[in-house]
């Protein structure tokens, strides 16, 4: 892998929520994101996944710059996006785009579709001019609409066409990065493969990189190359895909895995499930996060917090034990 | 032995406009039965009619008998005592069907005392034995607890308490674990499966993910645009599924053990209600589609193992290879 296109160096996120109570003057925080590093090659899917209130979404929310950052570098191409001039983040966001998981909600009701779809351009300052909009129609028919489709306005499509058209407004600025931000897990199954096909000829044709948030291991295992399991605000594992669903070394990786329905029922088992439940991220334990409900928890667990280190090539792992845990069978 | 729960050639209207159609499947005592579909596929409107909770300007015309009681014929105040008692309810938002303004203890106590007639003190006894067995931790205390104050897994825990709070013989499961994280969908799942065993309370589990039925059902009711397309037991129906629809629908979705490159996927999208094409409703997404499928619906199709499907060509095209 040459230098890699987004490098996230120590990302620190913390939400001051308002008082419980008025008469003292500290407000609680929120360590939604909580020292997060991780980087993504030219072409490469990421898979961000865990479970709600992780902090994912914060995460790809941090990268394209619409929250501030609490600490921390977001690189993208070497430039960090925390702190250069507005003028210069304003052109990079070419480079950056998001699809989210409501096609609903982030789709102006007002706009015709050619608009929604040239908005990122014409947010640039490009005029909409007819050659714009025969580009609208291009775009509209990359990702399995029709150019019909350009003069008409989002309700009168279904859930997968607008998912499409929100599709079509990432990729019109030609990004190098898009965030998908459970870009299909609102979708019905046979609509949900089809978006995941077509997302995955883009990064074929335009050599996208994604971001892929998600809390379906099984989509994200399908589109990913590499893996980051979040739990509370860290990333507990990180490595290929493959080695982090086949061999995982953190009791939490292990949990999540175990806990993924079947794809047979002759696959059932006694589930290596998980006790209890996320504590709340205004309090999370001390020490390693997840030591109340690790079966492995030792004293060190309760009081040092492990960092993320290297036991193999590319594959970190967020446990004092990584190295003795037995890998589940994911 | 005669089922607890039969549907006959159940249909549902709204406005003239039918929204479920001929839909005739069993519930055996202490079977787990997956009733799957996408969205507007019919199945949680036909969960809502077996409840009696459909507004009064549904059409609802056919057979659903409980304990040999045809229930669209019993009055208000009848189907008011059997829901509770004899059909147990829980949906995809937890949230909206607990009152936020009361505590969870007074709502349980509330749901006991409605059908029993035993003392407040009793019935709040009653209360922590239900959360004990729903794996609430603490559960004396967190009768004190007011929705907002739980998580979005226990807020479920106390509704399937609510639901068991007068041991119902049949349990109806509406999305129960769509809203919840995987670490807390499985330990729902595995819930569910242990109410079954204890309280031998029958379920239909009404869902959108194949994976669940794969983890918990025993017979699967597959539905597509207001009709029944399959009817299998579990294992008959993941190892050859008859139906185009359901071998759509288990190609597309994304499974941990395969890795295959590219997904296979049903091309075009759901018809809405007011849009049916003629003959077959799938035939248009369909495959194997031929003229004659646009012709009549297809009628169900009987196999071995009791597998049905409503497919002219299923016979002639044999069980799908298994995954």
């Amino acid at each position: 892998m040459t230098a890699p296109l987004l490098a996230v160096d120590g990302l620190v996120k913390h939400f001051a929520l308002s008082s419980e109570n008025w008469f003292r003057r500290e407000r609680p925080t929120v360590r939604a994101v909580d020292g997060v590093s991780f980087t993504l090659g030219a072409g490469e899917t990421l898979g961000l996944v865990g479970e709600s209130g992780c902090g994912k979404s914060t995460i790809g929310k941090l990268v394209l710059q619409l929250i501030p950052a609490t600490a921390g570098a977001v690189r993208f191409e070497g430039r960090d996006l925390v702190d250069i001039p507005a003028a210069e983040l304003r052109r990079l966001r070419r480079e950056i785009q998001v699809v989210f998981q409501d096609p609903q909600g982030s789709l102006n009701p007002r706009m015709s579709v050619a608009e929604i779809v040239l908005e990122p351009l014409v947010a640039q300052g490009e005029k909409l001019t007819p050659a714009l909009r025969e580009y609208a129609g291009d775009l509209l028919e990359r990702v399995g609409l029709t150019r019909a489709h350009a003069t008409r306005h989002p309700h009168e499509f279904s859930g997968g066409q607008r998912q499409r058209i929100g599709i079509a407004r990432a990729i019109a600025p030609k990004p190098k990065l898009i965030i998908c931000d459970e870009a299909v897990s609102a979708l019905d199954v046979s609509i949900q493969a089809q978006v995941i096909n077509l997302l995955m000829d883009l990064q074929d044709e335009m050599g996208l990189s994604y971001l892929f948030i998600g809390h379906d291991l099984a989509v994200v295992r399908h589109v990913a190359d590499r893996l980051a399991v979040m739990y509370l605000g860290r990333i507990v594992e990180t490595g290929p895909k493959h080695t982090v669903y086949t061999a995982p070394r953190h009791p939490y990786t292990q949990a999540l895995l175990a806990s993924v329905p079947v794809s047979h029922p002759r696959q059932r088992r006694a589930r290596v499930g998980v006790r209890g439940e996320i504590p709340s991220p205004l309090a999370p334990p001390p020490g390693c996060h997840f030591h109340p409900r690790c079966p492995f928890a030792q004293d060190i667990c309760r009081n040092e917090a492990p960092p993320l280190r290297e036991i193999a090539a590319d594959h970190r792992v967020s446990c004092h034990f990584a190295e003795t845990i037995v890998p589940a069978k994911g | 032995m005669s089922p607890l729960l039969s549907l006959r050639n159940v249909s549902v209207a709204f406005g003239g406009q039918p929204v479920v159609r001929d839909v005739s499947f069993d519930v055996a005592s202490r079977e787990i039965v997956g009733l799957v579909g996408e969205s507007g596929s019919g199945k949680s409107v036909t969960a809502l009619a077996i409840l009696g909770l459909l507004p009064p300007t549904a059409e609802i015309t056919g057979e659903i008998v409980f304990e040999g009681r045809d229930l669209p014929a019993l009055g208000r105040r009848q189907m008011r005592r059997l829901r509770g008692a004899g059909i147990g309810m829980i949906f995809q938002e937890p949230m909206s069907s607990l009152n936020p303004v009361f505590t969870v203890g007074d709502q349980i106590i509330e749901a006991i005392r409605v059908h029993q007639r035993i003392s407040r003190r009793a019935a709040a006894d009653r209360a922590v034995e239900l959360l004990e067995k729903v794996g609430i931790p603490a559960p004396r205390r967190r009768l004190e607890d007011y929705p907002h104050q739980m998580s979005g897994g226990m807020r479920q825990r106390v509704m399937i308490a609510i639901a068991l709070s007068c041991s119902p013989r049949l349990l109806i499961a509406d999305e129960p674990t769509t809203a919840l994280d995987v670490t807390i969908q499985a330990q729902l799942l595995d819930l569910l499966a242990e109410v079954r065993e204890e309280f031998g309370t029958a379920v239909v589990l009404i869902t959108h993910n194949m994976g669940v039925i794969a983890e918990i059902a025993d017979r699967v009711v597959v539905m597509y645009a207001s009709r029944v397309v399959e009817e299998a037991g579990v294992f008959p129906l993941f190892d050859h599924p008859r139906h185009p629809y359901t071998r759509g629908l288990m190609a597309s979705t994304p499974a941990m053990d395969m890795e295959a490159p590219r997904l296979v996927t049903i091309p075009g999208g759901t018809p809405t209600p007011g849009n049916l094409p003629p003959g077959c409703n799938f035939a248009p997404r369909c495959g194997y589609a031929i003229p004659p499928c646009a012709e009549g619906v297809p009628p169900m199709d009987a196999f071995a193992d009791g597998q049905r499907a409503a497919c002219i060509r299923a016979r002639e095209l044999g069980p799908a290879a298994p995954r």
